[in-house]
C-alpha cells in the first residue's frame, strides 16, 4: 500500500525562488548551495582593487532590480561608476546611489534607509584604510539589516584595519573571497577576466568550496544597447501655444 | 456675454523688478530666465534688451550674446505664481467667472479675463467695476495693466491693446456691433500666423473691416480653415468661451498654545492632531494635498514658516506629519511657539496605489519617496542621488552622466 502513495515533499531547505536574488553568476549560485541572496543576508565580497567584487556587486544589483527590488549603492569612496552600473544591467532610474559626507554619516544613512523597508539591496562600498571603531557601527548595521530582511552586500577591501575586518567577517552571514586569475584575451585585446572565489562563510549553505567566475569587460557592442536604453534625449525647449493677440502686438 | 480683460505685459519682468525696487534698483538690461551657463530659456526680459533682440524662450546663451552686460536672474516660478495667484483670489470677491494661465512658462501668463455680465447690480456700472478691479490688482501686482472690456475674448482683448492703459469698452451689443468696432482698426491685430501675415499684406489688406468683407469661401479657399477662424473674429463672432479656473482649495487648521511650548514633543503631539484633522477633511473628499504650509507664531521674534511640497498628493497624516515634524527638527523655533498653524494647498485626486504589474518597483517607490523627501530634510538634499545618463561619448566626465537629488523627482513618476 505504501508503495502506492504519492511521495510527501519534504520541507524545502532551500529558500522560496522568490525569496533569493541570483548574484548573476550560474556557477557561483550552485556553490553557494541557496541559488543567491537569499533575503536579509549581509554578505561581504573581500578582494584586492580589480579583483572584480564592484562587478560582481553590479551584478547583484541587476539581478534584484529584474525581481522589483529597489536597491541603493552606498558610495563611501565616490568612484561609482553610472555607465558601468548600466552596462551591467543595472536600471538607473531605481537605483539610489548615496554619497555622505563622511563614513559615520554613510552609517546613519545606511540605517536610515534599511529601518525605512523599502529597500531590497543595499550595497557598501567600503574605503581602504578604514580606521579602526567603525567596527561596532558595521555590526549594528548588519544586525539591523537581518532583523528588516534587507539584504546587504559590503564591498571590502583587503587592506582594512583588523578590528574591522574581523567585525565584517563575524557580523555577515556570507563572505566570498575574490582573486583575479587571469585575464581573458582575445588575440592581442584583454576582453575579460577570471576570478577566483572562495566560499569562506556561508551560514546558508555548505562553505570552502571554490568556483571561477569569468567578467567580461562591456565590449563596444554589448555595451552601446545598454547604454542607450538608460539614455536621456535632451529635448528642446517648446513654448506652450497660446492663442494670444500678444504674438502679434507684443 | 460681457467680458472684461486684464493684461500685464511682462509681468516676470515687472514683478523683479518690483522685487529690486525695495533693494536697489536693476540695470536697465535684465534676463529673466537663469544664468547665461544654465540650459534653460528666457523667460522675460527688461525693454531695453528686448530692443537688442533679447526675445521670450531664447537659449539663455544666445541672449547672452546679445546683452552680455546684462543682469541674468534666475527665474523665481512659484514666486510669479503665487503673486498671480493672490490677485486672482482678491478678483474672486468680484465674480466668480474668472479665467486665468497660472503656468508662468505659458505665453498668457499674466492675461485674466473675467465675466461681468449683470454684476452692474453689485457694483456699478462697467466702469465703476473697472474701477474697483483695478484697485484691487493694483495693491498685488506691480504696473498698470491693460484694461478693456468687449463682448467676445477677441474684442476685450483689443480693446485693451487699443486703450493703452485707459479702459476701453466696445459697446455692448451683438456681432455687428464688435465687427463695426473692429473694422477700421489694423488687420495686424488679428492673431494670425507669419504666413498668413504676410498673404494678408500682398493682398494689399489692411484693415479688419476690409478682410471681414470678403467671402468666407473665398477666405476658406486661400487660408484654409484657419483663415475661417480668422475671418469669424473680424467679424465679431468669437466662439471661445470664458472658462472658469477651479479655485485653489486650502485647508488650514491652528491650535493656540498657551503656556506657550518651547520643547517640540508637545508640537508634535498637536501636528498629529492638526495633521488628522486636515487630512480627514482630504480624505473624505477622496482628495490629497500637494502643498504643506506650517506656521508657528513665536514668543520673541518672526513668525517661522515652513513651506514643503509634499512627493504625491496625499490626505495620510502620518507621513504628512513625520515630514513636517522632520523640517520642524532641522529649523527648531528660537522661542517657545504660542500658535501653531497648517494649511494644505493644491487639493488634487489622491494618488493611489499602483500595482507592480508593468515595474514591480512602483508598488513601493510611493513609500520610498516619503522616506527620501525625509532623509534629504535629514542629511541634505545632496547626500541622496540618482544618476541618467547623458551622452556616454562626451569627452569631459561630468557631461557623461546627470546626477539629479532624488527628492526633487520622484521614484514614483518613473516610467517602465
Amino acid at each position: 500500500m505504501a508503495a502506492d502513495l504519492p511521495d510527501v515533499p519534504s520541507r524545502p531547505v532551500a529558500p522560496l525562488p522568490d525569496e533569493v536574488v541570483p548574484t548573476g553568476f550560474a556557477r557561483l549560485d550552485e556553490v553557494l548551495g541557496t541559488g543567491g541572496l537569499p533575503r536579509g543576508v549581509s554578505a561581504s565580497f573581500r578582494g584586492a582593487r580589480s579583483s572584480g567584487k564592484t562587478s560582481l556587486a553590479l551584478h547583484c544589483l541587476a539581478q534584484a532590480q529584474a525581481r522589483g527590488g529597489i536597491v541603493a549603492f552606498l558610495d563611501l569612496c565616490r568612484i561609482f561608476d553610472p555607465l558601468e552600473a548600466a552596462a551591467r544591467g543595472v536600471d538607473l532610474r531605481w537605483l539610489l546611489v548615496c554619497r555622505p559626507a563622511d563614513v559615520d554619516e554613510g552609517w546613519t544613512l545606511a540605517a536610515a534607509l534599511v529601518a525605512g523597508h523599502q529597500i531590497d539591496l543595499l550595497v557598501i562600498d567600503l574605503p581602504e584604510r578604514l580606521r579602526a571603531g567603525h567596527d561596532a557601527s558595521l555590526r549594528r548595521l548588519a544586525a539591523h539589516a537581518r532583523r528588516s530582511s534587507v539584504r546587504l552586500v559590503v564591498l571590502e577591501p583587503t587592506n582594512l584595519a583588523a578590528a574591522v575586518h574581523g567585525a565584517l567577517a563575524e557580523s555577515v552571514g556570507l563572505r566570498l573571497e575574490l582573486e583575479q586569475r587571469a585575464w581573458l584575451r582575445a588575440g592581442r585585446d584583454i576582453v575579460g577576466r577570471c576570478v577566483a572565489v572562495n566560499v569562506a562563510k556561508n551560514r546558508f549553505g555548505p562553505p570552502g568550496r571554490q568556483t571561477e567566475i569569468v567578467i567580461r569587460y562591456p565590449a563596444d557592442g554589448e555595451h552601446a544597447p545598454a547604454i542607450d536604453r538608460f539614455a536621456t534625449r535632451r529635448e528642446g525647449e517648446q513654448g506652450r501655444e497660446s492663442a494670444s493677440l500678444h504674438q502679434v502686438v507684443a | 456675454m460681457r467680458l472684461l480683460y486684464l493684461d500685464w505685459p511682462h509681468l516676470c519682468y515687472r514683478l523683479e523688478a518690483a522685487r529690486a525696487a525695495a533693494e536697489s534698483r536693476l540695470p536697465e538690461l535684465v534676463v529673466v530666465g537663469g544664468q547665461p551657463w544654465e540650459p534653460g530659456a528666457v523667460l522675460d526680459c527688461s525693454p531695453a534688451a528686448r530692443r537688442l533682440g533679447v526675445v521670450r524662450g531664447q537659449p539663455l546663451g544666445a541672449a547672452h550674446r546679445l546683452v552680455p552686460e546684462a543682469r541674468f536672474l534666475p527665474a523665481d516660478r512659484d514666486g510669479y505664481r503665487r503673486a498671480m495667484e493672490a490677485a486672482l483670489d482678491a478678483l474672486a470677491a468680484l465674480t466668480p467667472a474668472l479665467e486665468a494661465e497660472l503656468d508662468v512658462d505659458a505665453r498668457s501668463f499674466g492675461q485674466v479675463l473675467l465675466g461681468i455680465e449683470g454684476l452692474h447690480r453689485l457694483w456699478g456700472d462697467e466702469p465703476a467695476l473697472a474701477g474697483r478691479v483695478l484697485e484691487i490688482v493694483g495693491r498685488l501686482l506691480p504696473g498698470e495693466p491693460r484694461i478693456g472690456i468687449g463682448n467676445t475674448r477677441f474684442g476685450a482683448q483689443v480693446a485693451a491693446v487699443v486703450g493703452r492703459g485707459r479702459l476701453e469698452a466696445i459697446p455692448a451689443g451683438d456681432a455687428a456691433v464688435e465687427a463695426a468696432y473692429l473694422a477700421p482698426l489694423p488687420i495686424r491685430l488679428l492673431p494670425a500666423d507669419d504666413e498668413a501675415s504676410e498673404r494678408l499684406r500682398v493682398f494689399g489688406l489692411t484693415r479688419i473691416g476690409e478682410f471681414a468683407a470678403l467671402p468666407r469661401s473665398a477666405v476658406i479657399a486661400r487660408f484654409g480653415a484657419p483663415g475661417g477662424e480668422l475671418l469669424d473674429l473680424a467679424r465679431g463672432m468669437d466662439g471661445r468661451r470664458l472658462v472658469p479656473r477651479k479655485p485653489v482649495e486650502r485647508l488650514r487648521a491652528e491650535a493656540e498654545l498657551e503656556p506657550p511650548v518651547e520643547t517640540l514633543e508637545p508640537l508634535r503631539f498637536l501636528l498629529r492632531n492638526l495633521c488628522g484633522a486636515l487630512c480627514e477633511q482630504l480624505a473624505a473628499r477622496g482628495a490629497g494635498a500637494t502643498f504643506a504650509l506650517l506656521s508657528l507664531d513665536v514668543e520673541h521674534g518672526r513668525p517661522l514658516r515652513l513651506e514643503q511640497q509634499l512627493p504625491e498628493p496625499a490626505a495620510a497624516p502620518d507621513l504628512l506629519e513625520r515630514l513636517l515634524f522632520a523640517r520642524l527638527n532641522s529649523a527648531p523655533p528660537a522661542a517657545a511657539v504660542t500658535r501653531l498653524m497648517l494649511e494644505l494647498h493644491g487639493e488634487q485626486v489622491e494618488s493611489g496605489q499602483q500595482l507592480g504589474l508593468f515595474a514591480p518597483q512602483l508598488a513601493r517607490a510611493a513609500r520610498l519617496d516619503w522616506q527620501l523627501a525625509g532623509l534629504s530634510l535629514r542629511f541634505g538634499a545632496d547626500r541622496l542621488l540618482r544618476t541618467r545618463i547623458l551622452d556616454p561619448e562626451a569627452v569631459l566626465a561630468e557631461e557623461r552622466v546627470e546626477w539629479i537629488e532624488a527628492a526633487a523627482i520622484p521614484l514614483s513618476g518613473s516610467s517602465t
